[in-house]
């Protein structure tokens, strides 16, 4: 039996080094996902620095960070972003999905590992990572470009796909059968669509549930409320089956309007904490030792989604009446892959389906998440000199 | 001078124009307060040149040196552009009882048959504002009487407020001349 000073003593040493790695990644101006991941392979039962006492607390916060990833999600976005969205950007929202999860597919039948993997493999290369997007697009000072909506609109649709996606996912992994799977796949679908409709119509009703403006003006009462409401929301899901993240996902949806903005405040230290928990459990579930012989196959699938996503982009900020630049800067901002890939991997690792499944994720994300940045920030000069040499006779 | 404002979803709201000097200029309003000021690029207008991070506080500075003052003047103007129309700014106090509940409570259309046309908070205008729009204490409103309907305009009497919005009834009707 563990005592608590033990405890302790890991979990301090845990969060504190992770402070130390977040620290690295900004100084180097990268994401700190990698290196929470590779921090999270050193904690693990193969790694440098097992541990012990804290890894239940830890896998219990993991969790928490999916579900509170998902909320601030859903917080992000209102219902009618979200429609709007798919209105006007659809088939470009359709082309992201099609040619993004392709690599991720073929990948999982080249190695034989069957249809289950091939669709969380898909999953996995098809999301971009919104947190890693939007930070650099801030740093670097393009919020105000043209093209910026049209990359903030693919991602749009990329969240609303999660939203049908994860359902159908946790149906698969959990081998229900078909009629019991199409159930809760129905179910969960339903459930979107009213969630949605209630966002657009009755939204005022769901956020007074979480804070009553005349009431109480108290950032902890909102907190306490509205983590409250998404774990409950979360726990029913798991009890029906249905994935807890996309609850937590409908719920940031329904919250809308000033509410949305203070919750969003207030649970963003949270959501920073148990994220970076979630990065290190996940990576603790890796072997160090299967990363290397992953490195080939994950090295690949990062060439193919840098050049498939550089296409959509392309694509899309063209038929938005975008010019040459503006394309390739479309294209090089949705390159970053991050916390969602692992939310789909991490699912699929806890199920169990394919033990390299997740080395292969982890390496992928570790490449994209340092990759996507890195991208994004010289395009512009390696588009100039391309289109210099290619001008010149 | 024609602003073409743009949804950012996840991030905010963008707002930009050209300069008669023929530069574009643009404001990207994030959900939370921050404010860039963006400078477009004269050889790439797609790009900006510069992006100027803003914290609420300088952009509320910045756009008085700019002269928000004279949004409220603006406002004022309304009336006298259009006979018939009466334009008024009522101030909302902290111990308003409306103070931190939504527009649409006040009920101000039903009750006085005025429309509210602006809610101007930190010198920030947030026109046509919807009904579950909060009013907070110590902002503005712009108040504006609609044209009768068939585009007969009436002529009314500007709203007046009773004592410091203290009393349970807030809006006061005058009597039609």
């Amino acid at each position: 039996m563990h005592s608590t000073a033990t405890t302790f003593l890991e979990l301090g040493g845990v969060l504190f080094s992770l402070g130390i790695l977040g620290h690295l990644a900004l100084r180097v101006g990268i994401s700190p996902i990698p290196l929470y991941l590779v921090g999270g392979l050193a904690f693990g039962h193969d790694g440098l620095l097992p541990l012990g006492a804290s890894e239940e607390f830890i896998g219990v916060g993991a969790e928490i960070g999916v579900v509170l990833l998902l909320l601030t999600l859903g917080l992000e976005y209102t219902a009618g972003e979200l429609l709007s969205g798919l209105r006007k950007q659809a088939r470009s929202g359709v082309l992201d999905l099609v040619l993004n999860a392709t690599p991720g597919v073929a990948a999982a039948f080249i190695l034989g590992w069957g249809p289950t993997a091939a669709v969380v493999l898909g999953g996995v290369t098809a999301i971009s990572s919104f947190g890693i997007i939007a930070k650099v697009l801030g740093d670097l000072g393009r919020l105000g470009n043209r093209e910026t909506p049209v990359v903030l609109s693919v991602l749009v649709l990329e969240d609303l796909a999660m939203a049908v996606y994860l359902p159908i996912l946790t149906a698969l992994l959990a081998h229900h059968s078909l009629a019991r799977g199409s159930l809760t796949v129905a179910i969960a679908l339903g459930v979107l669509v009213a969630v949605l409709y209630v966002a657009l119509r009755h939204s005022d009703k769901v956020t007074r549930l979480v804070f009553n403006p005349s009431a109480d003006r108290d950032d902890e009462v909102l907190l306490l409320r509205a983590l409250g409401l998404a774990l409950l929301v979360a726990g029913l899901d798991r009890r029906l089956q249905v994935s807890s993240a996309v609850g937590a996902f409908l719920v940031g949806i329904a919250l809308s309007g000033p509410v949305a903005e203070g919750a969003q405040e207030v649970l963003r230290p949270l959501r920073d904490l148990f994220a970076a928990v979630f990065f290190v459990f996940f990576g603790m579930q890796t072997a160090p030792a299967d990363i290397p012989p992953a490195l080939l196959a994950g090295s690949l699938l990062a060439l193919a989604g840098v050049v498939t996503k550089v296409m959509t982009g392309w694509w899309a900020a063209r038929s938005a009446g975008i010019g040459t630049m503006g394309r390739f800067r479309a294209g090089a901002a949705l390159v970053a892959r991050g916390e969602f890939s692992i939310v789909i991997a991490g699912l699929a690792v806890a199920a169990g389906i394919e033990p390299k499944l997740g080395p292969l994720a982890a390496c992928y994300v570790l490449l994209m998440a340092i990759i996507g940045p890195l991208a994004a920030r010289f395009v512009e000069p390696v588009t100039r000199a391309a289109r210099g040499r290619l001008s010149r006779p | 001078m024609e602003i073409e404002e743009t949804a950012l979803p996840g991030i905010g709201l963008r707002h930009d124009f050209q300069t008669r000097s023929g530069r574009r200029l643009g404001v990207v309003s994030h959900h939370h307060g921050r404010r860039d000021l963006v400078i477009y690029d004269s050889d790439d207008p797609d790009s900006s040149q510069d992006s100027i991070p803003l914290t609420a506080e300088e952009s509320d500075a910045f756009s008085e040196l700019l002269g928000a003052p004279h949004i409220v003047e603006k406002l004022a103007d309304i009336s006298s552009a259009f006979a018939g129309l009466v334009g008024e700014q009522i101030a909302i106090l902290a111990d308003s009882p409306f103070a931190g509940r939504p527009l649409g409570d006040t009920q101000a259309r039903t009750r006085t048959g005025a429309s509210i046309v602006a809610v101007v908070r930190n010198q920030i205008v947030h026109a046509s504002p919807p009904a579950g729009l909060p009013v907070r204490g110590r902002g503005h409103r712009g108040g504006r009487r609609d044209p009768g309907e068939h585009g007969v305009r009436r002529r009314v009497a500007p709203l007046r407020l009773t004592s410091g919005l203290a009393g349970s009834s807030a809006f006061h009707r005058d009597d039609l001349p």
